[in-house]
């Protein structure tokens, strides 16, 4: 019997209709309904401040060009933020793979993992700040004459301290993902083989390891940018005002002094999860057409 | 399998049908006081307030809760939330049409004052129906007026502050106390000053648009929009004109008070500010700020503000809340809160009004150390304009300061 013969048996089991059932009740259920919940509310349908059907929240929400900016600004960052933990990971785990595997050096890679984004925001402020730890390591040597000479790191307008931050967050994850992947797939095996074909090193790292590691890595890493989409805590303490990242600004308008604002915040809620709701289904799609076989289909 | 599923949805559905216990519905304005404590006695009042400062904190904790459980057998739950936090509960529960509210009681002031009346999310009128509201003058502005609307007993005043800057003597021997020389000092320090993006900041952004109307009484009434574009346009421009020698070149702004604190205390900005005029004895006896530190208010005003206890139209304990306002009103909680190292929240009691024991007791309260003494702030307090001012002044400084 194939695997997908045994995958579709495993399907019409009782239990596989259960966890069916409990998948739609507990995981998108919920979230379904909160998302018709938000809409109704942007459209003034629901709500104790409630006037009836209007589409005046919609407006403002569609031509205030800050969200777009935050959008934009958090789409990048995400993005970024993935594609440079990825081929850190990846260049690690070429460079480094049997000293990755040693258990204390797996252990350690945990400890990131660990800390809340909250605490790592507070951390990054007390080392990156205007008279954090490293500027005053710097004043101390005489690297700059006094702390406020330190570059911006934090609350600047490129986002470096936001990024530093995400950045020692994701890393671990995204290496310990890309390690996984590497022993799973076999890589020495074919790494084996390309030689053995005459693929010189830099060959065998470009088509075969990193080919494989990013095919087989691409879906995790695309949910993961999703997820970093939605960064909150780390960009609201080190972050700044304009633009905000997307869930920074949401959070703004939901909790701000002006009762109105309430549906605007909801309707940027679907506008927000109706964005990324089409780019998974853009990679999805293109995914499916690039590897109709995969196993994630 | 399908067993445990069918007991799951049978459960979902039973809990859906569980009557939740009707609210407490008896008409305690009309309740004689001593069954409203007979009825508060050995039940839990559960009240959300602010918690972002060690001393309120310990005073709440550790004066206020076991009196309460020594005198009226009432457990004070105090759960950490603020304004707009409380604001969304009672809004998210209105909007489910919970008749229960989990909040027996709140810390709020004006603009709060002002969403929850919106929302109908406030019981009363119960303040006048206190036995220690005696103490209080009602006719005082600024007790009996908040943001310009009129109480009306749906509040009880829990105690009065004025916005003061703060500073240390060390950095700044001189500190500007016009809007012209605090601009002339941001210019020669720059990235020194800033403002924190939240209530504090747009508190001192209200100072300022008083001064610019003119000062004193001259944005007392309902809200003006007119007036509001032609007073907040030279606002933004005496802003935009400081913001490029503010911290971060104005690019981005403080979120938070205690940033801004932090900041000054480790030297990074000349100048903090509190809505509490006492804060900077506080941070001092936490050794948070060098004690060379000082407060100071603008020769053209700073807002005084009262801060209120409200009891949401939805509490299911309304007579113990009642019984625990009645005592945070008491002359012996204000008279402890007063106290410079235990909060130095300032009474709303009519000191005229009190018994000869207590009267005297507050005449002679402990000094300030750093602070500036209360009569001395008073002549340069100026009135909350009504809310609109507040709510628009952070919406346009983002779109009109941080946008720009």
């Amino acid at each position: 019997m194939s695997a997908t013969a045994q995958k579709n048996t495993m399907y019409r089991r009782p239990q596989g209709h259960a966890a069916l059932v409990f998948f739609l009740l507990l995981g998108v259920l919920p979230l379904a309904a909160g998302l018709v919940y938000a809409g109704l509310y942007s459209f003034g349908l629901i709500g104790y401040l409630r006037a009836g059907f209007t589409l005046q929240y919609w407006y403002i929400t569609l031509t205030y060009k800050a969200l777009w900016a935050s959008l934009a600004l958090s789409l990048g960052f995400a993005a970024t933020v993935s594609a440079v933990s990825f081929f850190l990971a990846l260049r690690c785990v070429i460079a480094l793979h049997p000293h990755l595997k040693q258990r204390g050096v797996r252990f350690s890679l945990h400890l990131p993992l660990a800390l809340p984004p909250l605490v790592a925001a507070f951390v990054s402020f007390q080392w990156l700040g205007g008279t954090g730890m490293l500027a005053r390591g710097a004043h101390a040597i005489g690297l700059i004459q006094a702390t406020d000479a330190f570059p911006v790191l934090v609350n600047d307008p490129y986002y470096i301290g936001v990024f530093v931050t995400l950045l020692l967050l994701n890393f671990p994850f995204i290496l310990l993902l890309v390690l996984d992947q590497y022993d799973r797939a076999g890589i020495p095996e074919y790494v084996h083989l390309a030689a053995t074909l005459g693929g010189n090193s830099a060959q065998i790292r470009r088509k075969v390891i990193q080919a494989i590691l990013i095919h087989r890595v691409l879906p995790t890493l695309v949910l993961y940018t999703v997820f970093l989409f939605g960064a909150f805590e780390v960009p609201l303490l080190l972050g700044q005002q304009s633009p905000a990242m997307i869930s920074v600004l949401i959070s703004q308008k939901f909790s701000k002094f002006n009762l109105a604002d309430v549906p605007v915040a909801y309707a940027c809620v679907v506008l927000y999860a109706g964005v990324l709701l089409v780019l998974i289904a853009c990679f999805w799609r293109w995914h499916f057409r690039q590897s109709p076989n995969s196993e994630h289909a | 399998m399908r067993k445990i599923l069918i007991a799951i949805l049978l459960s979902a559905i039973i809990a859906c049908n569980t009557q939740a216990p009707k609210p407490a519905d008896q008409d305690w304005l009309n309740t004689p006081w001593p069954a409203i404590e007979q009825a508060a006695k050995g039940s839990t009042v559960h009240l959300m307030m602010w918690q972002g400062d060690p001393l309120i904190n310990a005073y709440m904790a550790e004066w206020v809760v076991p009196a309460l459980k020594k005198r009226y057998d009432i457990n004070l739950d105090i759960a950490p939330g603020q304004g707009t936090e409380i604001v969304k509960v009672l809004l998210a529960e209105k909007d489910a049409g919970k008749q229960n509210s989990s909040i027996d009681l709140c810390w709020i002031n004006g603009e709060t004052f002002f969403q929850l009346r919106q929302i109908n999310a406030l019981y009363g009128p119960y303040a006048p129906k206190l036995p220690n509201a005696q103490y209080i003058d009602f006719e005082n502005p600024f007790i009996g007026i908040d943001f310009q609307q009129k109480v009306e007993g749906y509040e009880c005043p829990w105690g009065n502050v004025q916005l003061a800057l703060i500073y240390d003597t060390l950095r700044t021997p001189v500190p500007p106390v016009t809007m012209e020389a605090f601009e002339t000092y941001c210019k020669a320090h720059s990235g020194k000053c800033t403002l924190p993006y939240e209530f504090t900041g747009m508190t001192l952004l209200k100072s300022w648009l008083i001064t610019l109307a003119g000062g004193g009484n001259a944005l007392d009434g309902p809200f003006d929009e007119k007036r509001y574009q032609e007073l907040s346009t030279k606002l933004w421009a005496y802003i935009n004109r400081v913001k490029p020698y503010f911290w971060r070149k104005g690019v981005t702004f403080p979120e938070s008070l205690a940033a801004m604190h932090q900041m000054f205390a480790n030297g990074e900005l000349d100048f903090t500010m509190s809505n509490n005029d006492n804060e900077v004895d506080n941070k001092i006896l936490q050794k948070t700020f060098p004690g060379t530190s000082k407060s100071f208010v603008f020769e053209s005003g700073t807002i005084q503000n009262t801060h209120f206890m409200g009891i949401p139209s939805g509490a299911v304990n309304k007579a113990g809340a009642m019984v625990v306002v009645n005592f945070l009103i008491s002359p012996e909680a204000q008279f402890q809160k007063l106290l410079p190292d235990v909060w130095g929240d300032g009474t709303i009691l009519s000191i005229e009004k009190l018994p000869d024991e207590w009267k005297t007791k507050f005449e002679n309260v402990p000094q300030r150390h750093n602070a500036l003494l209360r009569s001395a702030i008073q002549p340069f307090a100026l009135k909350e304009p009504a809310p609109e001012y507040m709510i628009r002044l952070y919406s346009d400084f983002r779109k009109f300061v941080i946008e720009q």
